[in-house]
């Protein structure tokens, strides 16, 4: 297969993945209690990217203390201001004179 | 239902905020493609036509090992095999939507995009697909520039820009934001301590288990509804 031929198969693949239950279930009528536990994926797959990120290839917790205490400050700060950006470029701030101090 | 000015001004500003963490990576696929001997052309169709950071990166780094393509396409695949879910939990809100949303939505279906539908109330039909149309073709059109910059200004882009912790700080806001229940904080909790615990398994598979098992928490933890 050339380069070209995989990156076409990655790419059909990956929309195939997107689309499959969009376009398979358009017409399927969903019971109430599946769609609330639909909503679990959200938080569910946003929390296990959490964790994901912060390992390095072979598992490894990859935080140190400063990272912890950005991770925290960001969770302050977004649940205090309801707001992603305030959150960000306040734990951004602490991560970068954290880095600066220690 | 609101006016299409301010919804794409909502998409724009999102965006803006979900894609300062992804530049710096944006930048380093570029760099990526360029160590990787893959024509650089090439490599950058890759954004148009995977369009996704992670298995991007995955297909590249493995072709540049010297992986067979189809080992490497294989590898990619599996990485990408998150987004089956986000089809799933998608699937009911895109009933209510024009055939043709259905079939180009799905092409913009990232990380990202997932969360943010996860993030934002918008019961509208017309209101979420100028919404998501808007932001997901935002992010495309950043990815696919930035990525193309990276390429180009590989030489003097340093491997490692020291601020990796910028992904996991917006992973956790967004999931900070898309928690509405009680019941999904024990949904996010036995996802991240599963993810953690099997971070090990290759190409992210961990990831995909740790969900499924927070789900079938989440399925006995959910009441029956009479």
């Amino acid at each position: 297969m050339s380069v070209f031929g995989g990156i076409l198969v990655a790419g059909i693949g990956a929309y195939l993945m997107r689309a499959s239950f969009i376009l398979l279930l358009s017409g399927v009528v969903f019971p109430a209690r599946v769609v609330r536990i639909l909503d679990h994926v959200g938080p569910a797959v946003m929390a296990a990217l959490v964790a994901t990120t912060l390992t390095g290839k072979d598992g490894q917790l990859e935080a140190g203390l400063i990272e912890c205490v950005t991770l925290t400050v960001m969770a302050g700060v977004t649940l205090w201001r309801r707001d992603l950006l305030s959150g960000l470029m306040v734990a951004l701030v602490v991560f970068f004179v954290g880095n600066a101090i220690l | 239902m609101k006016s299409t000015t301010s919804i794409i001004r909502l998409a724009c500003r999102d965006v803006a905020v979900l894609f300062l963490p992804a530049l710096p990576f944006a930048l380093l696929f570029g760099v990526m493609v360029v160590e990787s001997g893959v024509p650089q052309l090439l490599g950058w169709s890759s954004s148009i036509i995977m369009f996704g950071g992670a298995a991007q990166m995955t297909l590249m780094t493995l072709i540049g090992e010297g992986a067979a393509v189809s080992a490497a396409v294989t590898t990619t695949l599996i990485v990408t095999a998150r987004h089956i879910l986000y089809s799933v939990t998608l699937a009911p809100r895109f009933q209510g939507q024009p055939a043709w949303f259905r079939w180009l939505g799905p092409y913009v279906l990232i990380d990202q995009v997932f969360a943010l539908t996860q993030v934002k109330e918008l019961s509208d039909d017309a209101d979420f697909r100028r919404y998501y149309l808007a932001a997901g073709f935002m992010f495309w059109g950043l990815w696919v520039s930035f990525t193309g910059l990276g390429i180009i200004l590989a030489p003097i882009i340093p491997e490692t820009l020291g601020i990796d912790i910028a992904i996991p700080l917006l992973f956790l806001g967004l999931l900070l934001m898309a928690i509405k229940r009680r019941n999904q904080v024990v949904t996010a909790l036995v996802s991240g301590g599963a993810a953690l615990a099997l971070a090990g398994m290759d190409n992210q598979v961990g990831l995909i288990i740790a969900v499924l098992i927070a789900l079938t928490v989440a399925a006995f933890n959910e009441p029956r509804v009479s």
